[in-house]
């Protein structure tokens, strides 16, 4: 997975609201996951909470995200009760979408740092001797 | 939220409906979402308005989850049925090593079973059913002159008519053997090569490997002096040098020019030609007798039936226009690839069939074993059973078990084909014809891992089903109390009676062969073959022209092999018993008083003086030939005793007179001196031919020119270590350095090369007739051991109410001797019809000889009975109390 900042999810901006590159979609997904299983609205309010409201999860994209990551094995699926007993489908991460999800969280703690260096840069590069 | 959802595992127990499922998580997202606005306080339409907007576009994602879904649903069926696979397999292993003794026993006779039949499968494909390698070799056709049936050479007047006159052949050639002397300065060896006219390789459409073969007009006389090579001549004496085309080599004293090589795939048969040089049909020769193979190529469309009906008319015209040539004879037009592989032919579907019956007895001892053990496994799978699993997932355990064991005994069938073939190849090579590309290929591998598979599924099927179809109530009551209700089993008994059916017949098979082989032992060759050595030579017709030359010429060899240190005796003759040579000549004596016009052919054969004091042939009156018989004197010959009898039954022969039309139109009379003892010379298995005898002085120019002139040295030698080549060829070259000499056998060996191939196939039946027996002893064994152990309740009873350990034994044994009794009958019915068959291959002994059949049956019954003994003795040893105690 890779996060370059092209391929937006949604088309439609709102206001300050960011909206979410398809990989970080997956990682979001994944951690929260990690508390427990959730169904897929669940998950959505869960990450409209934890970033309060900074991060727009578009709804429909959750989806196939969610089914996506169901074939490769990173979560797992089941039918149960919801809180209000509806039917609702709930995921659950797997130990290998554990394990993704930590070498994941290692390649992004690596690349915002990256990015964080160059846009705190306070000098101009310094040329590369060749 | 928090709440644990129940899990229900309903997705695993039915498929799912892929579109539903995501209809009912998307509405479920939307309903939620509505709840939470209206929670916040929106009304009940905009709440929905806005969940939607919020949702983005509903179609679109309904859509991707679609397809996304029903991939997802496909790939986890797929791990599921494999993971279920895997699961059947590995519990099918451990089941497999777990009943290890069942288990090899099994694999070991399917893989005989399977092993033996692809063996001889590969065989009988590669010699008989493979195509050979020709274009269209359905069509090419081999035409014979019959004479009482039997095939026979072709006349070059018939041919010639047959090739003007007939209208179902695209091309007839014709092909006379010969030998000539291959000198190539180091060695001169005699060599087998055909003269053939120009169309004969067209008629096999095949064309040189290298240079070119005959043209038309190159098969008119005078003779052309052009050759072609066999790839295998090409190979051993010419290293394959490419160079060799347009060069000249040396046959019989004249130079050919070499213009072509056969590719390697025409070397069709072991003992066929190396070389092909025109045939050149002078006026003269046309009225030779027959001398020629005759091959043809059908027209398209034309078939085997057609082509004979034509030559069944051109066979009456002919008897009519040269009644004195076709008196007597008809044609037959042969497949030519059933013709190559000929009698080997019967013999090999013989085996065949044999070693399908082992196959059919291995099938069924499979089967016992395996029903056996799914009848041991009644409770294990009556359990599972009532815990749910499925009759079709039962029936599915058992066959993955029975296909893995097919495996496991396909691989060893593999070593048992793979060692059966190279033996073969080692010892048959020499002896039938496209032995040598028997190979196991992807068709035996084929019919190798087929018939292990069909094997153990078919024997694995009915127990499989028999195990699913149990009600498990009823079933894990009775598992352990079943008494006579399983033991009575009909299946099982009908599987031992087929058995012992089938082994009977193989036995009967083999029993008589093997008489036929021990009547082969005892029959008297008719001469004695210590120490005696042969070998033949011949005198190039270029060199040696006129009959006295090729006489006198003779006599001198005679004389300096005779006067070899060692010789004890020597002697000429143009044909050896036991001899392969194709050299013979039959003709049809008329004997002068009473005038008989006697249609029966009579072998021809000249000899010297001494021939047959040197081969020991007892003299039964009148005299031998001796040095007084030249080519001025009198006119004698010497027949043996069947000719004696047939021309002067009850009357003395020497002293009558008979003449030789066919030899020399304006024949003199021959006065018969001497009637010698029959001799087997066309194999022991073979009644004795009639057999004339002439002097070689008195032998006129034509029978010199049918047997290329050339005669057999026999020497009998003080001792067995001077029995060798050596010695004859020290005598030719004392004459004439150049004479070739081939064909050097001691008679010993000419007597066990002539029983060899008969004796080769007496063993594999008797081989394969002792395995249907020791696989069915086998079976017997195991099918009585089981009911012993499936009944020892109830033979605890029997002791407890006081049956004696006698009638115990005498109660197994009946429930096992009672289906081998059965078998026994039907296998001696079908033994009686089935030898028959045989009869081909048999000497000495009839197909219904009561012998055989005693000794067989005693011994099958002798075999089972102890095969049911053992486990009787088993039984009777059994403590009642115990044996109640523990059911």
């Amino acid at each position: 997975m890779a996060y370059f900042p092209i391929n937006l999810r949604g088309s439609i901006l709102k206001g300050q609201e960011l909206d979410i590159v398809r990989g970080t979609l997956d990682l979001l997904v994944l951690k929260t996951l990690s508390w427990g299983p959730l169904h897929g609205y669940a998950i959505v309010s869960a990450i409209r909470q934890q970033t309060d409201r900074a991060l727009l999860v578009e709804e429909g994209a959750l989806y196939p995200a969610l089914y996506r990551m169901e074939s490769k094995g990173w979560i797992e699926a089941e039918w149960g009760l919801s809180e209000n007993n509806r039917r609702a489908k709930y995921y659950r991460l797997t130990p290998e979408g554990r394990r993704h999800l930590r070498s994941e969280v290692k390649t992004w703690n690596a690349y915002t740092d990256a990015v964080t260096k160059v846009l705190q840069a306070t000098q101009p590069p310094a040329q590369e001797s060749s | 939220m928090e709440k644990t959802p129940m899990w229900r595992r309903y997705l695993r127990f039915f498929g799912t409906d892929v579109e539903a499922d995501v209809e009912d998580e998307l509405r479920f997202h939307l309903d939620a979402k509505v709840d939470e606005l209206i929670a916040q306080g929106w009304s009940t339409e905009t709440a929905r308005g806005q969940a939607q907007q919020e949702f983005g576009d509903l179609a679109a994602v309904r859509r991707t989850c679609h397809q996304l879904r029903r991939k997802n649903e496909e790939r986890k069926n797929r791990e599921y049925y494999f993971a279920g696979w895997r699961q059947d397999v590995g519990y099918g292993l451990r089941q497999l090593r777990h009943r290890w003794p069942t288990t090899l026993l099994a694999i070991i006779t399917l893989g005989m079973g399977v092993g033996a039949v692809a063996a001889v499968f590969g065989i009988v494909y590669a010699v008989i059913l493979r195509p050979l390698p020709l274009p269209d070799p359905d069509q090419i056709v081999t035409i014979w002159s019959t004479k009482e049936g039997r095939d026979d050479v072709v006349t070059p007047r018939n041919f010639d008519s047959w090739r003007r006159n007939t209208h179902s052949f695209q091309r007839l050639a014709a092909l006379e053997r010969t030998t000539a002397t291959l000198s190539d300065g180091s060695s001169t060896t005699q060599v087998l090569g055909g003269e053939v006219t120009s169309d004969f390789f067209s008629v096999f459409g095949i064309s040189p490997a290298l240079g070119r073969t005959f043209i038309s007009d190159e098969d008119i006389p005078p003779r052309q002096h052009l050759v072609v090579m066999s790839h295998r001549l090409w190979h051993e004496r010419f290293a394959e040098d490419p160079g060799i085309i347009g060069h000249r080599i040396r046959l019989d004293r004249e130079s050919y020019t070499v213009i072509g090589i056969m590719p390697k795939r025409f070397d069709l048969r072991p003992d066929g030609e190396q070389f092909w040089i025109p045939l050149a049909l002078s006026g003269q020769e046309m009225n030779w007798s027959g001398v020629l193979y005759v091959f043809g190529r059908l027209q398209p469309y034309v078939t085997l039936q057609q082509a004979q009906a034509e030559m069944n008319v051109q066979s009456r015209i002919l008897q009519t226009r040269y009644p004195e040539m076709n008196r007597g004879r008809d044609i037959r037009v042969g497949e030519f690839a059933s013709d190559l592989v000929g009698e080997y032919r019967r013999q090999l579907f013989i085996l065949l069939a044999a070693v399908g019956s082992v196959f059919l007895i291995a099938c069924a001892n499979v089967a016992n074993l395996l029903l056996a053990r799914g009848t041991g496994r009644t409770r294990e799978l009556t359990i599972r059973t009532a815990l749910g699993a499925s009759r079709s997932r039962i029936v599915r355990q058992l066959l993955t078990e029975s296909l893995l064991l097919g495996i496991f005994g396909a691989a060893f069938g593999l070593v048992v084909t793979a060692t059966a073939i190279h033996v073969t190849k080692l010892t048959a090579t020499a002896v039938v014809p496209r032995v040598g590309e028997v190979n196991v290929d992807g068709t035996v591998l084929t019919v190798l891992i087929g018939l292990a598979v069909v094997c153990t599924l078919l024997s694995g099927t009915l127990p499989a089903i028999r195990a699913a179809y149990l009600e498990p109530q009823s079933a894990l009551v009775q598992a352990e109390r079943s008494v006579a209700g399983l033991a009575r089993d009909r299946t099982r008994q009908t599987y031992i009676a087929i058995e012992v059916g089938l082994a009977l017949v193989l036995l009967v098979a083999a029993g008589l062969l093997i008489r036929t082989a021990i009547a082969a032992q005892t029959v008297r060759p008719g001469f004695v073959p210590d120490r005696v050595v042969t070998g033949r030579t011949a005198l190039p017709s270029t060199a040696y022209k006129t009959a006295d030359q090729v006489a006198g010429t003779y006599e001198r060899i005679l004389n300096t092999l005779a006067s070899q240190p060692g010789v004890h005796a020597a002697s000429l003759t143009s044909k050896v018993p036991l001899g392969t040579s194709s050299m013979g000549i039959s003709l049809k004596p008329d004997a002068v008083a009473p005038p008989l016009r006697y249609e029966s052919s009579t072998e021809l054969q000249y000899v010297s003086s001494g021939y047959f004091s040197t081969m020991q042939v007892p003299l039964l009156s009148g005299r031998e030939f001796n040095a007084h018989d030249r080519a001025g004197s009198i006119q004698v010959a010497i027949v043996n005793q069947t000719l004696a009898r047939r021309l002067w039954p009850g009357r003395d022969a020497v002293g009558q007179q008979l003449r030789l039309p066919e030899l020399d139109s304006d024949s003199p009379l021959q006065q018969v001196i001497g009637v010698v003892a029959d001799v087997h010379d066309n194999g022991l298995m073979a009644a004795p031919p009639a057999v004339l005898y002439i002097p070689i002085a008195q032998v006129p120019i034509n029978p010199w020119h049918w047997t290329e002139q050339s005669l057999y040295l026999v020497a009998r030698t003080q001792t067995d270590s001077l029995a060798t080549s050596e010695l004859l060829r020290t005598a030719l070259q004392n004459v004439d350095p150049e004479l070739p000499l081939g064909d050097v056998l001691t008679m010993d060996q000419r007597l066990a090369r002539s029983v060899s191939a008969a004796r080769f196939y007496t063993l594999l039946l008797t081989i394969l007739g002792l395995c249907g027996l020791l696989l069915t002893a086998a079976g017997i064994y195991g099918v009585v051991a089981y009911f012993v152990s499936r009944q020892r309740a109830e033979i605890g009873i029997r002791m407890a109410l006081g049956a004696t350990r006698g009638n115990v034994v005498l109660f197994v044994i009946r429930q096992g001797m009672l289906p081998v009794l059965a078998g026994t009958c039907l296998g001696i019915l079908a033994s009686l019809i089935v030898s028959r068959v045989l009869a081909a291959q048999l000497y000495g002994v009839d197909t219904t000889d009561p012998l055989t059949f005693a000794a067989v049956t005693s011994t099958l019954l002798g075999i089972a009975a102890l095969a049911c003994y053992v486990p009787a003795r088993q039984a009777a040893k059994i403590d009642p109390v115990i044996a109640l105690r523990s059911e």
